[in-house]
């Protein structure tokens, strides 16, 4: 059994590093096919697949190289302003992202289970309103938080519920959790429960964490997708900022020097291997979720 | 009832597009710029006024003839009605172009693809059996072919088209600012394929189980009817088409992006909604030239654009239950 897990453990994870070598390998070509003035060339050689190997072995030797303009090293994880910590980016990402997601789904879950087991109408109005709102695109939400708050600080709690609502997350996740609950108020042992004065909330448990899980990938990449966005219109630290700051902004001032490609590749390979896992994670624990399910 | 009201609205609300889009086509003389007949804070006459404001006609700075402007002027005295109808016209008719044929097209083709007559068996197995090696090269094929679209899938979206973003800009740099925004968008049209692929083997290998199937490769059906008309014609039309308005709006709103972050389209010449949100940011409260009135028609423009996403979204939904 043990030996089972391990193989399981051993051939998940080989599978997330292929997949993450290929992908990369993707953003490799392009850059290195469509950009002739990338440091791959000049860092690498002429051959691609010798270029990106060396690469590779550089990064695996958690040597990512280094920004153009600012000659800073780009390193795992920064201790100093001296380098350019990608972990660190993406951790402050991560973490924005992991607490708009909670938001979206404790609010989602607490009013929908009030509207559907208790038939609490404000809840139902309440969602439904939340719902049209997480259909605004997440830069409409900037707009507003700016036009409320003006310049004015004190919008970091704001931009939390802006990724939990902006772009269709909330919605996605109370849509779901709406059907899982209607048909669970029709199941024979939730009328039993009630009648026995079980708490039903008991039972409504499992589709929450099934709902969280079903809506898993999209979710994934909304989070990343509006938390740059954010983070990038409110100069906030992340992903995004780092991009606006080391990728973008120096491209369009200067777009003669060199593209910065060893830090765009040094952040795609992390966010790629970070999300790989991510959906791994989910996959296995949605198997045994739904296996204990119907165990039961 | 609320379907047809849905139906209705969103209706309405493409009537509205399309009307707004046609602003500019039907008059076309209001791309000059204007002045208003009304004194401004130094007793000059102003040359911007916010949308809804009213009351006073526009005056033409060269032909000196007096017109309504519907949603007020720029600060530089462009109709802003008809630079919003300009946005609107070629924002929809490049994501269409760009990036919703070749999603649809190449989704479909990869999906039937890597979904029709796929082996649930393995290679070993296969080989075993002793199938033909036309076959086993053709499953390999499709393996592939599933394996890369897993691949493409597994990477975050937006830094995809960042980099193609920063790439076209780089290597065209000299080109038209609208072509190199049409190539952008046809990327996200090409990396959003494996979304509409997988949709479409999933419900192939649904319906490949299905009686009518066997019925209808009984009656000496061949393949390609079965595919085009049965699969993807009656069964897979509502999830194509759901799929397309669905990367038509996310076009749309990945234009808006791209300009937010400051490529894009920023020749004067050319109009879109995302050059016309980058521009108008600058009149937000507590910015210098700040007035919520002024970027409020492009807001709604993109409201609208959301509301009717997302009530396509449910109606397609709906029907499709």
């Amino acid at each position: 059994m043990n030996r089972k897990i391990i193989f399981k453990c051993v051939a998940g994870f080989v599978k997330i590093i292929l997949t993450t070598v290929v992908a990369s390998f993707i953003i490799f070509f392009v850059i290195y096919i469509f950009e002739d003035n990338s440091q791959l060339q000049d860092f690498f050689g002429n051959n691609i697949v010798i270029a990106y190997y060396n690469w590779l072995v550089n990064f695996i030797q958690l040597d990512w190289g280094w920004v153009v303009r600012s000659n800073m090293k780009i390193v795992p994880y920064s201790y100093n302003d001296q380098s350019i910590g990608v972990i660190n980016y993406l951790l402050r990402t991560l973490s924005y992202g992991a607490a708009g997601i909670i938001l979206a789904l404790a609010i989602s879950s607490i009013f929908t289970f009030f509207a559907v087991f208790f038939y609490s109408i404000p809840s139902r109005l309440l969602l439904k309103i939340l719902s049209y709102i997480s259909g605004l695109h997440i830069i409409i939400l900037c707009f507003f938080i700016k036009i409320v708050l003006g310049h004015s600080e004190g919008f970091h709690i704001l931009v939390i519920f802006a990724i939990a609502l902006g772009s269709n997350m909330f919605s996605d996740i109370y849509y779901y959790q709406l059907d899982q609950f209607s048909k669970l108020l029709e199941q024979d042992f939730i009328t039993a429960a009630r009648a026995w004065g079980d708490s039903v909330w008991k039972h409504a448990r499992r589709s929450v964490g099934l709902g969280l899980l079903t809506q898993w990938n999209a979710l994934v990449s909304t989070i990343f997708t509006s938390t740059i966005i954010i983070e990038y219109y409110f100069k906030v630290d992340g992903i995004g900022h780092a991009l606006h700051k080391y990728l973008i902004e120096p491209n369009l001032s200067y777009p003669d020097d060199k593209v910065e490609s060893l830090f765009f590749m040094a952040i795609s390979f992390t966010v790629i291997f970070i999300v790989l896992i991510l959906n791994t994670v989910k996959n296995e624990i949605y198997l045994k979720f739904s296996t204990s399910g119907n165990n039961k | 009832m609320m379907y047809r009201i849905k139906i209705l609205f969103l209706l309405l609300l493409t009537l509205l597009l399309v009307v707004l889009s046609m602003y500019q086509i039907i008059l076309p003389d209001r791309g000059d710029t204007y002045f208003y007949d009304a004194p401004g804070n130094n007793g000059e006459r102003m040359t911007w006024a916010s949308p809804f404001s009213g009351g006073y006609p526009g005056v033409n700075k060269v032909s000196t003839k007096k017109v309504k402007l519907y949603l007020g002027t720029d600060y530089d005295g462009n109709d802003l009605a008809f630079r919003i109808s300009k946005g609107v016209f070629s924002s929809m008719l490049l994501s269409f172009l760009a990036a919703v044929l070749i999603f649809v097209f190449l989704g479909s083709s990869l999906g039937i693809i890597i979904g029709f007559n796929r082996a649930k068996t393995t290679i070993k197995e296969l080989l075993n059996h002793q199938e033909s090696s036309l076959r086993i090269v053709y499953h390999l094929f499709q393996g592939t072919i599933d394996y890369v679209l897993q691949i493409i899938n597994a990477i975050p979206m937006l830094l995809l088209v960042l980099i193609s973003v920063i790439v076209v800009e780089k290597s065209l740099y000299d080109a038209n600012q609208l072509l190199k925004l049409a190539l952008c968008l046809f990327v996200y049209g090409l990396l959003s394929t494996p979304k509409l692929a997988f949709l479409i083997k999933d419900k192939i290998n649904t319906l490949e189980d299905e009686d009518f199937i066997d019925a209808a490769r009984a009656s000496g059906i061949s393949d390609n009817k079965l595919v085009f008309t049965h699969i993807i014609r009656y069964e897979c039309s509502s999830i194509i088409f759901l799929q397309a308005i669905n990367i038509f709006i996310q076009a749309i709103m990945l234009e808006t992006v791209i300009a937010f972050l400051g490529y894009g389209v920023r020749q004067i010449k050319y109009e879109t909604i995302g050059k016309l949100i980058s521009e108008f940011k600058d009149y937000l409260p507590g910015t210098v030239m700040g007035d919520p009135l002024a970027i409020l028609p492009i807001v709604m423009l993109l409201l609208i654009a959301f509301v009717g996403n997302s009530w396509s979204k449910e109606l397609l939904d709906e029907q499709y239950e």
